[in-house]
């Protein structure tokens, strides 16, 4: 490195060192940069404020029936109206959010790690375990996962946890299969001779220098697949699967409103829209780390 | 050819295997006794003794996996403990709807889907290639269960255009069993839509920009003929096989909207078999639609190797 070099690297703030070093950093910035991500991003914060910040956001109790009225239409008082016991559907649908938010992200987490270990491991050790592995991945992957959720909470019943088991449950297959295809094209680059060469134990490189390196394309996946526990999340509860009646969850909030859409069309638009966004927002984000995490893209 | 079409079906018939043994086992791991889950709450001990030897639970799980495929397969599933009804007659029922609503969504799949794909790939970034990627983004957010309920709020509560619920057999009374059909396929189907417009558009894209392409535009062709006589037939092959991977993603989506339709199908018929734990309903539902699905799967294989010489050779 030469000192002119050295000068401007200087000049960099944390935020430019840190993209110029870190594939983690350049992919984030590269997020933000992308119209796509930026509005992903927004749409997120939004939700994702909205969802946590619930019980302080939502001025009205989603289970007391405490409003002045049934069907009241949206005002400044209840943004979202009120339903057919006077509750508040502002406040529903941001609890419904909440637990939404809470089981995807819980499931899909749980799904990636398993997932993800046995992939690497699939991939770095070869033979017979791949095999076996690999062969169980691919009878997972042929049920469609709505249809494999549908058979999980047979087993163990309708309810919310039992969503998130299910949902795990599919994710493990599609990560395992990624992580190993990671794990084949990395295994035999030079860097991970060289930690060979020096002592590392096997653990040491898959976790602290293969991991990072396919890092990019497993955060896609998992965009992508949060967007997907989302949507059956929100579809088995809809189909009266999930709930545990006080509670609010979005597909359930749409599939009661089914029933009232000649009296309160705002039942169903404003949980939907805001479902909607939700989907959007995940979508979109996927995308944009799949650009920014592009080597092609990246180059530029 | 016939080696192939033999090959795929081999290769198929293991994963059908798993898959019932899979679904075999469902109720194996339910936690309790299968005698007594199926007997219902309010059974007599003669009951679950009766139940217990006639699904031969005193076997070895082996044979009784046998004699269960056995069963399927002549037709007897068994009494569903919930209605008092043989499963097989409530099957019976509940096939045609879903049938027709899946066939109903193929059909406005196609329709909508594979014109855009064309329109938008044989002219990148024009307006119909707008059009489509603005579809595409609507179709991701909004899903078919989201869009039918809307549909249903603005075209049968607001217009009374369509009725709210039922279905009405096609055979029975053709033009009323599609008036109930036209809003829960369009909604089961704009979603499958967009991904096969989204997959057509790729292929057609990369077709046009082929020598063959250019070839007959330098000779002449009107570009209607160069697009319909030669791009299109050269960008088929990968679309029909993603119109048959699709089979899997209707049904899912059949089985959602239903409930927002309140058609008496499969779907239906399933979800309440599931909230009133009504086993054998549930794994007869099971064993159909993933069977559909694994066929479908295997229909694309074959198509592939009808439509691509290469594919056989392989």
């Amino acid at each position: 490195m030469t000192a002119a070099d050295q000068g401007v690297e200087l000049q960099l703030s944390w935020w430019g060192r840190k993209t110029r070093e870190s594939l983690f950093f350049s992919t984030i910035n590269g997020i933000i940069h992308n119209p796509q991500g930026a509005i992903a991003i927004v749409g997120l914060l939004l939700l994702v404020v909205g969802a946590v910040g619930a019980p302080v956001i939502a001025i009205h109790d989603p289970i007391a029936q405490d409003a002045s009225g049934r069907f009241l239409s949206p005002s400044t008082e209840h943004w979202f109206g009120t339903d057919e016991l006077r509750r508040d559907l502002f406040a529903r649908t941001l609890f419904g959010l909440r637990a939404s938010f809470a089981v995807s992200l819980i499931s899909v987490a749980v799904g990636t790690v398993i997932g993800v270990t046995i992939g690497f491991l699939a991939g770095f050790l070869g033979g017979l375990a791949e095999t076996a592995a690999m062969r169980l991945v691919d009878a997972l992957l042929a049920f469609p996962g709505l249809l494999a959720a549908l058979a999980i909470l047979t087993i163990l019943g309708p309810g919310i946890r039992n969503i998130g088991i299910a949902i795990a449950f599919f994710t493990i297959p599609a990560f395992a299969r990624l992580a190993r295809a990671q794990m084949l094209a990395e295994k035999n680059k030079d860097y991970v001779l060289a930690s060979q060469s020096l002592g590392a134990s096997p653990l040491r490189i898959i976790f602290r220098h293969i991991a990072i390196n396919a890092f990019p394309p497993l955060l896609t996946q998992m965009a992508l697949l949060m967007a997907v526990a989302v949507l059956i999340t929100a579809a088995l509860s809809f189909l009266g699967l999930g709930d545990n009646p006080p509670a609010p969850s979005l597909g359930g909030l749409l599939n009661v409103s089914r029933q009232y859409l000649r009296e309160a069309w705002w039942y169903a638009v404003c949980p939907g829209a805001v479902f909607a966004l939700l989907l959007f927002s995940l979508n979109l984000l996927s995308d944009a780390i799949n650009e920014a995490s592009s080597p092609y893209q990246r180059r530029r | 050819m016939l080696a192939y079409v033999l090959a795929r079906v081999l290769q198929a018939i293991p994963v059908l295997v798993l898959a019932s043994i899979g679904v075999f086992l469902m109720l194996r791991l339910v936690p309790g006794d299968p005698a007594e889950l199926l007997a219902g709450q309010d059974a007599t001990d003669e009951d679950v003794a009766r139940i217990r030897t006639q699904l031969g639970l005193n076997d070895s799980l082996p044979e009784q996996y046998i004699g269960w495929l056995a069963d399927i397969f002549q037709g007897e599933l068994g009494v569903s403990f919930a209605r008092g009804q043989p499963v097989s007659r409530m099957l019976r029922t509940a096939i045609p709807p879903t049938l027709e609503l899946t066939i109903a969504s193929y059909v406005v799949a196609i329709v909508i889907g594979i014109p855009l794909g064309i329109l938008g790939g044989i002219r990148p970034r024009s307006g119909w290639d707008w059009t489509l990627s603005g579809y595409t983004l609507i179709t991701i957010g909004i899903p078919g269960f989201v869009f039918g309920i809307i549909m249903l709020w603005v075209f049968s509560v607001r217009l009374d255009w369509f009725p709210t619920f039922g279905a009405v057999s096609f055979i029975d009374d053709p033009a009323r069993s599609l008036h109930h059909l036209a809003l829960p396929a369009i909604a089961t189907g704009a979603g499958v839509a967009a991904v096969l417009a989204r997959y057509t558009r790729t292929t057609i894209a990369e077709v046009m920009g082929n020598d063959f392409v250019r070839t007959a535009r330098a000779k002449g062709l009107a570009e209607s003929r160069v697009v319909v006589r030669h791009a299109l037939r050269n960008s088929m092959i990968p679309v029909v096989t993603v119109m048959a991977l699709q089979v899997g993603g209707l049904l899912g989506g059949a089985v959602i909207v239903e409930q927002v339709f309140t058609r008496p199908g499969l779907g239906r018929l399933m979800v309440n078999a599931i909230q009133a734990r009504d086993y054998l309903v549930v794994q007869s539902t099971l064993i159909i639609l993933v069977s559909v699905f694994i066929t479908a799967n295997l229909a694309a294989d074959i198509a592939y190797g009808f439509l691509d010489p290469r594919v056989r050779g392989r």
